[in-house]
């Protein structure tokens, strides 16, 4: 990233932020998709959509498939436990024009699940068992969903903010 | 060294067969006195080679290597030798015992019965047969079968792998073996290996590395390459690349055991270098005659300066190169040396007849 | 292949199904050195976690030092002075010397090398002191600071960084004649391997694996950060997507490196190390996903804060996780003694890849 777009915190100092470049998906997406997203723009200029977990494989597969823009390289896929809910958080960029987008999906705490990334993005697969692993996010249509940092036989998912340490 | 003691034990066998000691035990202490000779000797010469190497190694790669134990490290492969004895020889508990224990020693006899036809000097050769090749072949082609052993009775799947594919590899090497040592058995017209030195007499242009038209030198550099995947030395050490098969056919061995192949190694080495000065570098004679030192010693410091030559150009090897994959080193051992040894003998026969 | 073996790079486990010599399924069984830092940084102040950020990719500690403390200069608005810029990439550029000679030597070995690797860290040695020499460490630094470095270059630093830069660049071509033109190692490197380059973005791959590919993709070009922007520098890429690409790229990439750090100390300015920050660095809520070109991939690290003084979520994003996935797909229908190389090629830290 050559320029950090900088808000004033109270702790810094502030400066003007120049309006950020729109993101021409902005629109397409908000059409058609209306109500299941939400679109801004973050700190850095890059769009961030929020969309709900029905409809996260429509949004990829209109991403990875875009004319201009294919969002083909999944940087990175993470989870955060809001305490009230969970959200997984997907960062993609097009490496044509090396326009970067955050996805993010809001997840019901009691039985999170949502689709699995992995048929968009095949390297999706241990980013999605990790996070399986430390948050108990269920992905469905995963090929291979199971633990892949703690053993097998673990109870419980570490990240959660919830999670007790066992006594051993 | 050997060479007085080989001549003790000659005199004194004179000595007691005048005084009436009847022959044939004259003879059997006569020869077992030589095989001690010539064993002290292989265990000297490996014990040396393994400080050699050590520090050849560590100089090349930037290095000092061994140097605490004995003054610059001299007594390092005293120590290690301690070290393996006194260890404690464990045999697996589902291993077959008597194969278990026979392995090493499969292994290390060959090696020392071919010490018996290598010529050190002019006249320094424990028993000099005329058909000193052939009974070379024949006696080292037996380590393979101790390989085996060892693979097979260390009941272990790494070291099953690990011998079958040294035994494999081994085999394979010793066809291109075999058709580069014809080859200067055909020049010489003898199978005995003083006969072979002595057809190399005059100057280093007559030894047969350097004799045109050069085939014999291609004759030795297929020996030399064979010689090294007989050793499993590198580029050639895959059965030994702890990469994937922690020691091969040696992991379930250790203390003495383990000793006795690391001596068949070393023993092995010298061995095969020695057969390739006499056979292609003139053995014992002097490059130049005029440098041909006088006597028994003489003639063995040449030997022995030659051979050290040739073992440090295969330490150099190891040092240098990577390794190969067990495909590539078979392919390369039927697809290009045998071909090779074969036109090469061809080549011979046409020079021989032409001459 | 389990945890403890020699040619794993760390602990890794690795489930092989194999048919005879052929690899028809590889599955990595992760998390042997899973340390739980990610949760970790939810109980730590930003200022208390830097030094546990040394140990993620602890070959490439400034890479992680500085994508932690970009994160939280982003999400903070923290402006680095010029001086601590260049200090910065010359580290970090050191960093990556250090690091690709570590996989240069270590390479080495997989392949059956023995002298490499001494070679490769005779020359470590040199830039590990001068990184000594700015930070006090040798592996892991905890150097940066948010809005700078800690401490400033210390006065002769650029003379000792000077000779060491002339003389890497021959070492290079000196590692080059060593392994890169031997025929044993074309053998066991090219045409092994091989990764298309939409295969290897679809996984996820980056860093020289992907570089190797095919497609020249790198970040310090491709999304400039820091002021990569202002140095001249070539990004090395490969034709064909095999193990001897990527070798040969890494060590292009030393050269690239060295260049970088010239031209860094050519311009460097003076001026303040450090902006100011307050000591207990309140960022305010936001989230950010800085990212850097570490010597294995995009190390990227996504932080999210709540306006206290501690992360409220840290995740790393690691180069060495996604490069590894690609194993099945590199090592199906190779043999096994190819899957030491290619692994080896990958280059994984396993720091990076089990957090």
């Amino acid at each position: 990233m050559s320029e950090e777009q900088k808000e004033g915190a109270g702790t810094l100092e502030e400066k003007a932020a120049p309006p950020p470049p729109k993101n021409p998906l902005e629109e397409r997406l908000n059409a058609s998709f209306g109500d299941a997203v939400r679109t801004r723009y973050n700190r850095q200029g890059d769009l961030e959509i929020s969309v709900r977990p029905e409809k996260s494989s429509e949004l990829f597969g209109l991403l990875i498939g875009d004319a201009e823009t294919p969002y083909d390289y999944l940087r990175n896929l993470t989870a955060i436990d809001w305490k009230d809910r969970l959200e997984t958080v997907y960062h993609l960029c097009s490496t044509p024009t090396m326009t970067n987008i955050v996805v993010k999906c809001e997840l019901d705490r009691g039985e999170p699940a949502v689709d699995s990334a992995t048929r968009f993005w095949p390297g999706a697969n241990w980013l999605e068992r990790e996070v399986f692993d430390l948050f108990g996010i269920k992905f469905n249509g995963h090929p291979d969903l199971r633990r892949i940092m703690l053993p097998e036989e673990w109870q419980g998912h570490p990240l959660l903010k919830d999670y007790i340490m066992p006594e051993d | 060294m050997t060479t007085l003691i080989l001549n003790l034990i000659r005199q004194g066998g004179q000595f007691a067969s005048n005084a009436g000691v009847p022959g044939a035990i004259v003879r059997l202490v006569e020869m077992s006195l030589v095989m001690a000779a010539v064993m002290a000797f292989a265990l000297i010469v490996t014990i040396v080679l393994i400080y050699v190497e050590r520090k050849t190694w560590a100089y090349m790669q930037v290095r000092i290597g061994v140097i605490r134990v004995g003054p610059k490290g001299i007594l390092q492969p005293v120590a290690d030798g301690i070290k393996l004895l006194l260890k404690e020889s464990v045999t697996p508990s589902n291993a077959d015992r008597v194969l278990f224990r026979l392995a090493p020693i499969i292994v290390v006899v060959p090696a020392l019965m071919a010490y018996i036809v290598i010529p050190f000097g002019d006249g320094l050769i424990a028993k000099d047969l005329n058909v000193g090749i052939l009974y070379i072949l024949s006696v080292s082609s037996v380590g393979v079968l101790g390989i085996i052993m060892a693979g097979w009775a260390s009941n272990n799947k790494y070291s099953l792998l690990g011998g079958m594919r040294s035994a494999a590899q081994i085999v394979s090497y010793e066809v291109p073996v075999v058709l580069a040592l014809l080859a200067p058995v055909l020049q010489s017209g003898t199978l005995s290996m003083t006969g072979i030195v002595e057809q190399q007499a005059g100057g280093f242009w007559h030894w047969y590395a350097f004799k045109p038209p050069f085939h014999l030198a291609a004759a030795s550099l297929i020996y030399l390459i064979g010689a090294l995947a007989e050793l499993n030395r590198t580029p050639f050490d895959l059965p030994e690349a702890e990469s994937e098969l922690v020691a091969g056919y040696s992991t379930e061995y250790s203390g003495m055991r383990f000793a006795f192949f690391f001596l068949a190694e070393w023993m092995n080495m010298f061995l095969l270098a020695g057969i390739a000065t006499t056979l292609f570098f003139g053995g014992w004679q002097a490059p130049l005659s005029f440098l041909q030192l006088p006597g028994r010693l003489g003639s063995f410091v040449w030997f022995f300066a030659k051979t050290w030559v040739l073992m440090f150009v295969v330490i150099w090897i190891r040092a240098t190169f990577p390794r190969f994959r067990v495909d590539q080193l078979m392919e390369f051992g039927w697809k290009y040396l045998i071909p090779a040894g074969l036109a090469i003998i061809l080549i011979t026969g046409l020079v021989v007849l032409w001459s | 292949m389990g945890p403890q073996h020699p040619s794993t790079h760390g602990v890794l486990r690795l489930i092989l199904r194999v048919d005879g010599e052929y690899i028809v399924g590889v599955t990595p069984d992760l998390g042997y050195l899973h340390r739980g830092m990610e949760k970790l940084a939810e109980e730590r102040t930003f200022i208390q976690y830097i030094p546990l950020t040394d140990r993620f990719d602890y070959l490439g500690s400034m890479f992680n030092n500085m994508v932690f403390c970009r994160a939280v200069e982003m999400i903070a608005g923290i402006e680095v002075p010029e001086r601590a810029e260049y200090i910065r990439v010359i580290v970090m550029e050191l960093n990556r010397i250090a690091s690709h000679l570590v996989f240069f030597g270590a390479f080495g070995l997989d392949v059956g090398a023995l002298t490499p690797i001494l070679y490769a860290f005779r020359e470590r040695e040199k830039a590990l002191d001068l990184l000594e020499m700015v930070s006090g460490g040798r592996m892991t630094f905890n150097y940066m600071r948010f809005g700078g470095v800690r401490a400033d270059l210390p006065p002769d630093f650029a003379k000792h960084a000077r000779v060491f830069l002339d003389e890497i660049d021959e070492r290079v071509a000196e590692y080059h004649g060593l392994l890169t033109g031997n025929e044993i190692f074309e053998i066991r490197t090219k045409g092994i391997g091989i990764l298309a380059p939409e295969r290897a973005i679809a996984v996820g791959v980056t860093g020289p694996m992907l570089r190797a590919s095919g497609m020249p993709f790198d970040l310090r070009r491709k999304e400039p950060y820091s002021i990569y922007d202002r140095f001249e520098f070539d990004i090395p890429t490969g034709k064909n997507g095999d193990t001897f690409d990527r070798f040969v790229m890494r060590l292009e990439e030393i050269r690239q490196s060295a260049r970088i750090v010239r031209q860094a100390l050519e311009r460097i300015p003076d001026g303040p190390i450090q902006s100011k920050t307050p000591k207990n660095l309140k960022p305010p809520a936001g989230d950010a996903y800085a990212r850097v070109e570490s010597p294995r991939g995009e190390l990227g690290a996504y932080l999210v804060t709540d306006g206290g003084a501690k992360p409220y979520r840290f995740h790393l994003r690691p180069p060495s996780l996604s490069n590894l996935q690609s194993i099945e797909d590199l090592c199906v229908g190779m043999k096994i003694g190819d899957l030491v190389v290619i692994l080896g090629s990958i280059d994984i830290v396993l720091g990076d890849v089990d957090r």
